[in-house]
């Protein structure tokens, strides 16, 4: 998995490093944080969705949202990442609600596409969307906030400190969340990496 | 036993990412604000199912907290977009296909979730108000903890409540609380509406079910909150299953519940629009129209429908 939440230093140095540089637009700026974390954001959507394509509206969703919201970005540790995740976790809560505010940026990103998947790309797409979706059946008995931790600390592979940051809550939070999310799987489900988390 | 690993990534499409790149990067030009920063009340604020006047926003004074709120939208929007109706986001929590094999979960081996303990109603809406922050739009919610209870209806699944002070108003419910699913509407101003503003009828519609277990039986359920517009004495509602229901109004208050009989089918469109009736007190009516699927019809703020 991409996107640990840690710090991430580029050619442009960390986040907070192109954040900070005045030099820049800040456009310019945003469209470098979104060439550095689309990935993760991307796949982060469809983890929450099971559906790519779902995915693709909705990271362009939250790029969108989160420019809207740049003044309040908040860096965890040099990296944006976490704040990112935060926003993505919202919007693919409220998928609807915020795709509506944005239906007009994502038709014009629609109507500059042309080119249709190659077909087999389409198939593998569909056998991934078939297995996301069985794992999201299988985790639905969760409670929301127990299924976002374990989508971020688990899938996403952000450590306690950057889950807490993306969700805004208290790292304990977190910890209890994916302890009570881990005691309601046991014995049912296998969680790959959750004995990694730190 | 299920394995819980995802499917390998995936990159953005090169066509894709330049598409979100090219638009993010107009994005300024097209968020400045249409509409003078002093001309307060030309923007509305959806807050829920009320319309609030709030100042307009600049991109330097957006609401703090991250996340998709309602919509801000300018009274001098005359637009309005049609929302296809919607399927999966309008049905029950989605249910894990049953006794297949690949990797689905067996419902004798489902983990039994611990319902939460029942409460007084007001008891459970107090708790949930506490731990609820803000609105997705910045709008204190926790401060309405303490706050007196204007209007109360209980139905089926649970009770619908309305806390109001210093101008303000909150509404809650508690159906499903036990199961992590109460439901909350963002605070808004404890003005009444204009009777032309559908958004002010906004239903949350969400599903319920007894025991919240993938194999049991669902039921639609809806529940709607606000205040009462000037002149209107009378609000109904008209849903899909043919069931009609008129508010209860307490003081300038009203609440609406709708609880089917029948449990739902999966996959079955969502029929008719919900339509909202608005009388006078001599019977009267004032105006009927239609509630929009999805923009409409999910107006609490703490989980998806």
């Amino acid at each position: 998995m991409t996107g640990r939440g840690q710090r991430v230093t580029t050619a442009h140095g960390t986040d907070r490093m192109l954040w900070e540089d005045g030099s820049r637009a800040r456009s310019e700026v945003f469209g470098l944080l979104f060439e550095r974390h689309a990935k993760a954001i991307y796949n982060y959507c469809f983890r929450q969705t099971g559906s790519w394509a779902a995915a693709e509206d909705l990271v362009s969703v939250v790029f969108l949202e989160a420019w809207r919201r740049r003044r309040d970005v908040n860096l965890h540790q040099d990296s944006a990442l976490p704040w990112l995740y935060g926003v993505a976790t919202n919007v693919c809560r409220n998928s609807l609600r915020s795709t509506r505010r944005h239906r007009a940026a994502l038709r014009r990103i629609t109507d500059q596409l042309t080119e249709p998947d190659p077909a087999d790309d389409v198939a593998s797409r569909v056998d991934d969307e078939r297995r996301m979706g069985e794992i999201l059946g299988a985790i639905r008995m969760l409670p929301r906030r127990e299924q976002e931790v374990l989508g971020l600390v688990v899938w996403s592979g952000l450590d306690y400190a950057a889950a807490a940051a993306a969700l805004g809550v208290p790292v304990g939070t977190v910890r209890s969340r994916l302890s009570r999310a881990r005691a309601r799987l046991s014995g049912h489900l296998n969680l790959p990496a959750l004995e990694e988390a730190p | 036993m299920t394995d819980l690993t995802p499917p390998p990534e995936r990159d953005l499409g090169l066509e894709r990412r330049s598409a979100i790149r090219a638009v993010l990067s107009t994005e300024e030009s097209q968020h400045r604000p249409v509409v003078p920063v002093l001309a307060a009340a030309a923007v509305v604020a959806v807050v829920g199912g009320a319309a609030v006047a709030v100042p307009a926003l600049t991109d330097d004074r957006q609401p703090p907290t991250g996340g998709s709120g309602p919509g801000l939208t300018t009274t001098t929007t005359t637009t309005t977009t049609t929302t296809a109706r919607p399927t999966t986001l309008q049905t029950p929590p989605p249910r894990p296909t049953v006794g297949q094999s690949n990797g689905t979960v067996d419902p004798k081996d489902w983990p039994t979730i611990t319902p939460k303990p029942s409460r007084p109603p007001e008891q459970t809406c107090r708790a949930m108000l506490a731990d609820y922050r803000t609105s997705p739009s910045g709008s204190p919610v926790r401060t309405f903890a303490d706050a007196p209870v204007k209007a109360s209806l209980t139905g089926r699944w649970g009770t619908s409540m309305i806390f109001a002070e210093n101008g303000r108003w909150v509404g809650c419910d508690t159906a499903g609380y036990r199961f992590n699913h109460g439901s909350i509407r963002a605070p808004a101003a404890a003005a009444p509406p204009a009777v032309t503003d559908n958004d002010a009828f906004a239903v949350s519609q969400y599903a319920q079910s007894e025991t919240w277990q993938p194999n049991s039986d669902w039921y639609h359920f809806y529940w709607a909150a606000g205040v009462l517009p000037d002149g209107v004495a009378k609000i109904s509602y008209t849903f899909p299953d043919g069931g009609t229901e008129q508010a209860k109004v307490t003081g300038r208050f009203w609440l609406m519940q709708h609880a089917p009989d029948e449990p739902l089918q999966e996959g079955v469109p969502e029929g008719d629009p919900i339509k909202v009736t608005l009388s006078r007190s001599d019977g009267s009516v004032i105006r009927t129209f239609s509630l929009r699927w999805g923009e409409q019809t999910c107006a609490h703020i703490n989980h998806g429908c």
